[in-house]
């Protein structure tokens, strides 16, 4: 990996498309992080319009997707439960509030608790 | 336009809001301690709508009175000259400021959601701190943006400037109305409510809540609503005309000592707060007053020269 941002990988049966082409429904194969490692979108989600916009206005250029036809869908998700795509709109939408205020420790912290709660308080609707 | 020019013009400006004689006269007389609750009844009387919007508030959840009030000499009893006055102001000032609807290339409902929400959170935070007048704190949070109303009132050309700027450079509004006024809200709502003589924590509270080192002595009200404003930033509680979130001062963060945790705890006690009542609430406080000065027409004819992508505030 180079280490320039974003830090997506490609594998067997993904592709890795630039954001431009993307489409809404397009399956996510890896995780799309931020220049700081933390998940954007997780692996499994599946591209909505508002996803796709945001990845655009976040400058991220590309992102892996399934192969169209192959579903390669088997490989072991260590990651636990994929989130919910309301929730991974929120988080997306919360990177670009911040994203000028990163680097001070107590926005991090923020940062942090905000992601926590909102990924908190989604699953908990979802069982409601 | 420099700073000095837009000073000299916000000087000049004679149509700057005032308070009611009938709103002036109560502030008085709940400020004097020789008065008595039935002079205080008398004055309110005077104004009907204001009766009516008294009740309203003092029996809505957010100000939490315990037993349902339905006169006003009730209300002077059981909630304190201190209260009232809170309460007067409050719809003074939401009177002032009525629901602007259609035109809202500013967003009035959003940006009311942002002062509810901040109301509770300054509440919430108030009370960690062991603050006693929890209804005081609420009113903290709810006015402190109150330069951004006498912008887009009063200002409105200057004002959608500076919300066009805040949407094509993606910055803060109080970045933007630097640029563009030469002064932000802060200031114009300082200015404001010093003319009003409101009480003096509500001042430093509109005036510093981006800056609270600078509110001295009142540093903690400062803190409280800068806090509560950012909170409901990163929870998107309604918008305050910009989509980016401002930094935490170190002081009033060390000062409040919150941690991820105990940020977490407030985040849930907003929400359980905001969600149950926010739609009755929100109503109450945006409702246009029937007796609004005629101040729409004027509005209409500028906004009508500004593009038509620029009045949806997104994000």
């Amino acid at each position: 990996m180079s280490g320039k941002w974003p830090f997506i990988r490609g594998g067997m049966g993904m592709e890795i498309i630039n954001t431009d082409n993307a489409r809404e429904g397009m399956v996510i194969t890896e995780d799309v992080l931020n220049e700081k490692g933390n998940v954007l979108i997780k692996k499994g989600v599946a591209l909505t319009e508002y996803l796709i916009g945001k990845l655009k206005s976040l400058g991220i250029s590309g992102v892996c997707v399934e192969n169209a036809g192959e579903d390669d869908r088997s490989e072991e998700d260590d990651r636990g439960e994929d989130l919910p795509p309301d929730v991974s709109e929120k988080l997306i939408a919360l990177e670009y509030k911040f994203s000028a205020v990163r680097n001070n420790p107590i926005m991090e912290e923020l940062l942090a608790a905000t992601k926590e709660y909102i990924t908190e308080k989604g699953s908990s609707d979802d069982t409601d | 336009m420099t700073r000095i020019k837009f000073e000299k013009r916000f000087a000049r400006v004679d149509n700057l809001p005032t308070l009611s004689i009938v709103s002036n006269n109560i502030i008085q007389i709940t400020q004097n301690p020789k008065s008595s609750a039935l002079e205080v009844g008398r004055a309110i009387s005077q104004d009907q709508a204001l009766v009516s919007r008294i009740l309203r508030m003092a029996n809505s959840t957010f100000y939490g009175f315990p037993s349902k009030i339905t006169t006003i000499a009730h209300a002077v009893v059981i909630l304190g000259f201190a209260n009232i006055r809170n309460l007067v102001l409050t719809a003074s000032v939401l009177d002032m400021f009525a629901s602007k609807g259609e035109n809202g290339y500013f967003d009035r409902e959003e940006f009311w959601k942002h002062s509810l929400a901040c109301g509770v959170t300054s509440k919430l935070i108030a009370k960690r701190l062991g603050v006693k007048n929890l209804e005081e704190a609420f009113l903290w949070g709810l006015l402190h943006d109150l330069g951004k109303l006498v912008l887009d009132t009063h200002f409105s050309e200057e004002f959608a400037e500076v919300v066009r700027l805040v949407r094509k450079k993606e910055i803060l509004i109080k970045d933007a109305e630097q640029e563009v006024l030469g002064l932000d809200h802060t200031e114009v709502g300082g200015i404001v409510a010093d003319k009003w003589n409101l009480p003096s924590a509500l001042i430093k509270a509109i005036r510093f809540h981006h800056d609270p080192t600078r509110a001295h002595e009142s540093m903690r009200v400062a803190a409280t609503v800068h806090l509560a404003d950012v909170f409901c930033r990163a929870l998107d509680m309604g918008n305050g005309g910009d989509g980016k979130i401002p930094c935490i001062n170190e002081e009033p963060w060390k000062l409040l000592n919150f941690n991820k945790l105990t940020i977490k705890k407030v985040f849930f006690e907003m929400m359980k707060e905001l969600e149950a009542n926010q739609t009755k609430e929100i109503n109450i406080y945006k409702r246009a007053h029937k007796r609004k000065p005629a101040i729409r027409p004027k509005l209409q004819s500028r906004l009508n020269g500004i593009d038509k992508s620029m009045r949806k505030t997104s994000l």
